[in-house]
């Protein structure tokens, strides 16, 4: 069978066609699909050619997918969708957390133990503690460790808008066993405030336990030697050998953790949540740079870090926890001289 | 040759229809008009804000302009002008704190200072003064909210209590220090204590751990001076300890284990030197161990 010359062009032209049609690698955006971009010093302004997540443009721009808060906090109403501006903070000047209508504050939960069954305040039965993780992460709270915190008490940087911190005293098992897979769930981490002497007890966590707990991203802090109430004055004690044992607890409890965890331990949760000056003059002096108190309460940026305040979650009512949850205080801070 | 013809454009042409060969959208033929509306919309809500006198916002709104134009000359002046805007009214509201503070007015005080801040986050005197108010504070704060423990180690006795009824005499005896700790002359938690130690070592006996026991038990009286049954028992178990010890020295003495015999005896002797002729017993053996020794190595 001959065929025309025509024919042969033709046929050619139709496969040329077709070859178009082969569907093209779409999974990881390539460089032209990345978002048309302006740059200053202080933003990137970008026009979405794709459909993105927050994650991924806080990978490309910011350097860190952790950094996605600072994108979405910037674009409250923002979809992702293609065609969308998105602008992109390089800096938060606001490292306050001030506007017009009040101030952000960060609340601290604090848990002890955990169990099926709970006879005490003091314990937190597994289903409330996983209904309370799952109520922050569906309502966009952002966990935060107590270093974001510290920075930002420095007046160093920003903390995400919504952020909460968790911590865990005393070093109860039930943290390794309870909370720690149910926070895992969630990609959140806690800070968790150990008496030495209890670690490896019978109902108490075990170095081994300590240390992947913090290689999966958690905070360890001190909660001294003995859980010894710091601020009171034993009745057989003079001044001397009240400083002496004080000094004691919070010296020798750092280096415990210092070398059990390989850190430098920096934070102390005041046992009961009691101090005194005297305390933290100590606290400074054996190198702590925060004390957590029980004062219920969230922590403004002009929060004293040896004063920082927690709330005790020890109701199961879900109204009792969500009060616990205050991210924001009214205060007028609205530019009167102007007006 | 026509129809075959006919029929090959109409694939082609269907195929682009289709859209397989329809040519790749380029986003970046919009760029200068999306840049340029951008740059309109930042630039006009700028504008706006500041007529509204929202500095902060207008600041923010001149910066995304420019960023989108940054040859954008009004852009450019107009944040320079809220920038000098915004620090002369920083300035004011500092200059107000510091009257507020000679009047005694704290909290309007630090009102000035947050709106100072909000106004220019690095007013470093602003920030200063902030600080050195809540340092100033701390005295008062710990007098007022913190203090001591006695009042929250409440809830701790709750817990130990419930340990202590569930006979976990440990976890009790944990949780009732913290609480001793908290209030050092708490009678009651003191006596829960010593019970929870006195319980251990009552169980301790059954389970011939005497040696755990008599510790337990001298706990008990430590933290309850006036508990004569410690006392009581305290010594019954000495009183086991030894005779156990004792016969068992006896039973491998008789078995011709002097090795075994001698270590035996010196736990009794350890405790009680007179208990009987405990010291007469334990010399025996020594020197007949002796004497098996040197002729074993005479041999």
């Amino acid at each position: 069978m001959k065929t025309s010359p025509v024919l042969k062009t033709i046929i050619l032209m139709a496969i040329i066609c077709l070859s178009s049609c082969v569907p093209k690698e779409t999974i990881v955006p390539k460089e032209k699909d990345m978002p048309i971009t302006l740059k200053s010093d202080k933003y990137i302004i970008c026009t979405l050619t794709k459909n993105m997540s927050p994650a991924l443009l806080a990978e490309k721009f910011l350097g860190d997918e952790k950094k996605l808060w600072m994108i979405e906090d910037a674009n409250k109403d923002a979809l992702y969708h293609t065609g969308e501006t998105i602008v992109i903070p390089l800096m938060i000047e606001n490292k306050a957390g001030l506007y017009k209508n009040g101030y952000q504050t960060v609340p601290i939960l604090c848990y002890h133990k955990f169990s099926k069954n709970c006879s005490s305040q003091y314990c937190m039965p597994d289903d409330v503690f996983a209904s309370q993780m799952k109520y922050l992460k569906d309502n966009h709270y952002r966990v935060i460790t107590m270093k974001m915190l510290l920075e930002y008490l420095e007046y160093k940087k920003a903390v995400p808008q919504k952020s909460v911190v968790i911590t865990i005293d005393d070093g109860y098992k039930s943290a390794y066993d309870i909370a720690f897979p149910i926070l895992k769930q969630y990609g959140f981490t806690a800070t968790l405030f150990i008496y030495t002497e209890f670690v490896s007890g019978g109902s108490a966590l075990t170095w081994e336990q300590i240390r992947e707990m913090k290689a999966a991203g958690f905070e360890v802090g001190s909660h001294t030697i003995s859980h010894a109430d710091l601020a009171v004055q034993k009745p057989e004690e003079n001044e001397t050998d009240y400083i002496q044992r004080i000094t004691y607890e919070l010296v020798q409890s750092k280096k415990i953790l210092d070398t059990q965890i390989s850190q430098d331990t920096t934070l102390l949760a005041f046992p009961f949540g009691s101090c005194n000056q005297t305390v933290i003059n100590i606290c400074k002096t054996a190198g702590y740079t925060a004390g957590l108190s029980v004062i219920r309460g969230g922590n403004s940026f002009f929060r004293n870090p040896f004063l920082i305040q927690r709330d005790q979650i020890l109701s199961l009512e879900p109204a009792d926890f969500i009060s616990s949850l205050e991210t924001f205080q009214s205060l007028l801070l609205e530019d009167k001289i102007n007006d | 040759m026509t129809r075959q013809l006919c029929i090959c454009i109409a694939l082609v042409f269907s195929l682009f229809f289709i859209g397989c060969v329809t040519p790749v959208k380029e986003p970046y033929i919009t760029m200068e008009k999306d840049k340029n509306n951008l740059a309109t919309e930042f630039y006009e809500k700028a504008l706006n804000l500041e007529h509204q006198k929202e500095f902060v916002e207008a600041k923010k709104n001149y910066e995304l302009a420019f960023t989108t134009d940054p040859v954008n000359k009004e852009a450019e002046q107009g944040i320079l002008r809220m920038t000098s805007q915004l620090q002369a009214l920083a300035e004011k509201h500092f200059l107000k704190s510091t009257l507020l503070h000679k009047k005694g007015k704290y909290n309007e005080e630090r009102r000035s200072l947050l709106i100072s801040l909000r106004l220019w986050p690095e007013h470093i005197k602003a920030r200063q003064a902030l600080m050195a108010n809540e340092n100033l504070n701390i005295q008062k704060y710990i007098n007022h909210n913190i203090e001591n423990g006695k009042t929250r180690s409440k809830i701790y006795k709750t817990l130990a209590i419930e340990f202590f009824k569930d006979q976990q005499f440990n976890d009790a005896i944990v949780e009732f220090k913290k609480v001793l700790s908290a209030n050092p002359n708490d009678k009651e938690t003191m006596n829960y204590i010593s019970d929870a130690y006195f319980q251990m070592g009552s169980t301790e006996t059954t389970q011939n751990k005497l040696l755990e026991a008599l510790e337990h038990f001298q706990s008990a009286l430590n933290y309850n001076k006036n508990c004569d049954l410690c006392i009581t028992k305290l010594a019954q178990t000495k009183d086991l300890y030894k005779e156990f010890h004792y016969k068992a020295g006896m039973k491998s003495y008789n078995e011709q284990n002097l090795i075994q015999a001698i270590l035996e005896w010196e736990l009794v002797q350890k405790m009680d030197m007179e208990y009987k002729k405990i010291t007469e017993l334990l010399e025996k053996a020594k020197t007949i161990q002796k004497n098996i020794e040197a002729i074993k190595k005479s041999e």
